[in-house]
């Protein structure tokens, strides 16, 4: 409606700048940016921007037992329309990064710093929330809006999906703002509480990841420019789900032994 | 010479002595109390209360654990909800290290440690071989693996959201409305510590 608004706005006072068709093409645009198999794509060449910063980690066993947990955690009604794919990337760095149309991947430093089945899941969770608030596309949607301000869109479809994939890239190495994140988080305890995983292992992460920004490791530092500080989100998340997740936090000891094979002694 | 090399370990000592103080120091912070609170004996609600401290206490913290802090008060140690303090502000070297990463200065190269950057990022070669290799990958995990995965550890295959009803009433911020949200949601809100634990029981 709001973006109904801009165009009808934007068309009064740019007919005599841009041509009526640059208009209709931008409005074709904005319609293709909302096609899940669109997003797919942009999420696909994004994808390809990230293995080829990081490959793939070589440890089909730890990457089977990652992909369970992100499936386990996508197999309700609202989740279930995406293609996922979950992979575990070489890079040392603590971080993780999703990709539209489905794609999450994790570092093997992160996995690394995990002590739980429930705290891998916190970290796809806030992934897959990502992707499921479709904030990527939104920002990209936002910085081709603008540009069409300052330029006249006539680039076939190919260039364009090829300027947002880029824009999207772009966007993972800058980070989004402040809110998306802790919604995110936010998002993430109640993906994981459907699934039947421990919410609180969120916090537990955000905690890891304060204690090794107070330790000042190099392997966050990514990942600190690109989200608030783990401070932050901790006390953020505090705010909305300690009074519903603070009761008896359960242990799932049947995990244990799984994550302990695949990921504690094999990474 | 020999002095000033033997000054500049002593440096190096101090530098490195202080700078692990400064680090222990960090974890021993203080936070604020929010609200007149009562202090817990463990990270639960059921394991009873010690003592009630009041708002704008100050409080050390020990540790945490999920959504609970653990704290020293006037030598009292106990539990309180994270919702309940403020948290301290702890100074954060990211932007140091991002502008120093690819410069040097700043940053040590850690022999084997593959780091990413943002310019790692911003300057890679798409890889479309290994994007095919993720997805056949989890091409070969069936449904049926996915459910004696979540079986198998008594999770949930996707629980309708009906449940976690009250759970999304207690929550602030721009979460999603719950689905089939009824106009009862108000006295579900004052029920909730009832409601809370039962449902944790069920998870």
């Amino acid at each position: 409606m709001k973006i109904g608004k801009f165009l009808i706005g934007l068309f009064f006072c740019s007919t005599s700048i841009f041509a009526e068709q640059d208009l209709q093409g931008l409005v074709d645009q904005l319609k293709q940016y909302d096609d899940p198999k669109f997003q797919y794509e942009i999420g696909y060449k994004t994808s390809a921007r990230i293995l080829g910063s990081s490959p793939l980690l070589n440890n089909p066993s730890a990457n089977q037992y990652v992909s369970l947990v992100g499936k386990s955690l996508t197999k309700n009604y609202q989740l279930n329309s995406y293609k996922w794919t979950f992979s575990v990337i070489q890079s040392d760095d603590i971080n993780a990064f999703a990709a539209s149309g489905g794609f999450v991947f994790v570092t093997k430093g992160l996995l690394k710093e995990l002590n739980t089945e429930d705290e891998l899941a916190a970290v796809l969770a806030h992934e897959i929330a990502h992707i499921k608030f479709n904030h990527y596309i939104k920002v990209v949607k936002k910085q081709m809006l603008a540009e069409f301000t300052s330029k006249s869109l006539n680039e076939k479809s190919d260039s364009q999906l090829e300027a947002m994939s880029n824009a999207s890239t772009l966007l993972l190495a800058r980070g989004l703002d402040k809110q998306s994140e802790f919604d995110a988080d936010k998002e993430a305890t109640l993906i994981m509480a459907k699934s039947g995983y421990n919410a609180s292992a969120m916090a537990d992460v955000l905690s890891m990841l304060e204690k090794k920004t107070i330790e000042k490791t190099q392997s966050t530092s990514f990942l600190l420019t690109t989200h608030p500080h783990p401070t932050q989100r901790l006390q953020a998340l505090g705010a909305c789900c300690a009074e519903a997740f603070a009761g008896e936090a359960h242990k799932n000891d049947k995990t244990k032994t799984r994550f302990d094979s695949s990921l504690k002694t094999k990474i | 010479m020999k002095k000033m090399m033997i000054s500049l370990i002593n440096l190096n000592k101090f530098l490195f002595f202080f700078s692990f103080f400064l680090t222990l120091s960090a974890f021993a912070q203080d936070a604020i109390v929010l609200k007149n609170t009562a202090l817990f004996k463990e990270a639960s609600i059921s394991s009873g209360s010690l003592i009630s401290i009041e708002a704008k206490k100050t409080v050390k913290i020990i540790e945490k654990k999920g959504f609970w802090v653990k704290i020293d008060f006037n030598g009292q140690s106990g539990w309180l909800k994270l919702n309940d303090i403020e948290l301290p502000n702890i100074p954060t070297n990211a932007d140091a290290l991002s502008t120093g990463r690819t410069s040097s200065g700043n940053v040590v190269n850690t022999a084997g440690v593959r780091g990413l950057s943002p310019e790692d990022l911003k300057n890679s070669k798409p890889d479309t071989n290994a994007v095919e290799i993720a997805i056949k990958n989890n091409n070969l995990i069936k449904d049926a693996d996915i459910a004696s995965f979540i079986s198998s550890a008594g999770l949930i295959i996707g629980s309708p959201d009906p449940q976690l009803k009250s759970v999304k009433t207690t929550m602030t911020g721009n979460v999603e409305a719950p689905e089939n949200a009824s106009s009862n949601n108000k006295s579900k809100q004052k029920n909730n510590s009832t409601q809370k634990t039962k449902e944790d029981e069920n998870w």
